[in-house]
């Protein structure tokens, strides 16, 4: 009786977990992100993750309940002139929940590019000149308008100390999940 | 009564023939081993937090890899579930060699290449992610699982590396359990 009642319980569970396979199985993709540059304008250029207008990257699954980040490790953001020279370069150290609220500045570092020590940036400032001596320090913040991002698509803005800023408008779109 | 007792208790006598008798050995059993159930816990930990609290390229693979060490076992797993099935309806199908039940190196092998002809085919084009994506679809009308859709990523393919292991686990599955556990004496 017991060792009939064993073998029925090892099919139950058998089949148990052969349906919880498949349910995990088909209920497992590789969600993924697209983000897309849809847009750039401002008194000079911005380009984060190295993206142009039109350019789209994938990234993978963005943490649910938060629509919009950009906070992938180790993705960079470059700041540069209208001649192209880079001003600035930056990592992104933010693995999630990283989306800043709103007007909160990007916590960013500069692991590759040393700021010059006169002007080293906290941590978390974004402020830094990167390039050699043509180019005057030039402090710029970068905000996050998460309030658009939330429904539509995300903004960002750079600002420099002078009052010249720069936008780029992401648009993103749910691939995978 | 454990798995090694079992053992113990027929390898005195000859193990009988497979006759896949209801009460006999569990159908699928290869499924209920550690790997299996390991990249089932994984996938699920993966899917339902950890990628979603920790979103990367390492968490963004792991499910793959995951995939490549359960789907094997799930399909050998399946099938020999649904001949179980049969043979309870059917009998006489107990009696083809080719329905045996249990795990064979011969259905690992297919379930492999089985593995690796969808993983890189929906992971390489886009008409092949389409198919899957239709038949997901047709499997699931509803969408109870959720709505389908699937990114092309060539570098998921990376998972397949994995396969050797599933071929290891699966010899390994045979050579210690060659019957898989009879719980009838």
């Amino acid at each position: 009786m017991s060792s009939a009642l064993r073998a029925h319980s090892r099919h139950l569970l058998s089949l148990v977990v052969i349906l919880a396979g498949w349910f995990l199985m088909m209920g497992q993709q590789p969600a993924k992100t697209r983000v897309q540059v849809v847009a750039a304008s401002g008194d000079f250029p911005i380009r984060v993750l190295s993206m142009s207008p039109g350019e789209s990257k994938v990234f993978h699954r963005l943490p649910s309940g938060v629509s919009v980040t950009l906070a992938v490790p180790a993705h960079s953001i470059e700041v540069t002139t209208q001649d192209g020279t880079v001003l600035l370069r930056a990592e992104c150290q933010v693995a999630t929940d990283c989306l800043p609220s709103s007007r909160e500045v990007f916590p960013f570092h500069l692991p590759r590019i040393p700021a010059p020590a006169s002007s080293a940036a906290p941590s978390g400032s974004l402020a830094a000149p990167v390039s050699s001596a043509p180019i005057a320090p030039l402090p710029v913040r970068v905000d996050i308008d998460d309030r658009a991002s939330r429904r539509g698509p995300l903004k960002v803005v750079a600002r420099t100390a002078s009052g010249q800023s720069a936008t780029v408008v992401y648009e993103q779109s749910q691939e995978g999940c | 009564m454990t798995v090694g007792a079992v053992q113990s208790a027929t390898s005195a006598q000859p193990l009988p023939e497979r006759t896949g008798t209801p009460l006999g050995r569990a159908p699928g059993a290869e499924l209920l081993t550690t790997l299996p159930l390991l990249a089932l816990a994984v996938m699920a930990a993966n899917d339902h937090y950890i990628r979603i609290r920790w979103p990367s390229w390492l968490t963004g693979k792991l499910s793959d890899f995951a995939v490549v060490l359960v789907l094997p076992f799930l399909l050998t797993a399946t099938y020999d579930y649904v001949l179980f099935l049969l043979r309870a309806v059917i009998p006489p199908v107990a009696s083809r060699r080719f329905l045996k039940p249990g795990l064979t190196h011969a259905r690992l092998a297919v379930s492999m290449g089985l593995t690796a002809l969808v993983l890189s085919s929906i992971n390489l084009s886009e008409r092949c992610r389409d198919l899957y994506l239709a038949f997901l679809h047709a499997v699931d009308p509803f969408g109870v699982l959720g709505n389908y859709k699937y990114v092309v990523d060539p570098s998921d393919c990376i998972a397949l590396v994995l396969l050797p292991a599933v071929w290891w686990w699966g010899q390994r599955t045979l050579r210690t359990r060659p019957h898989l556990p009879r719980t009838e004496s």
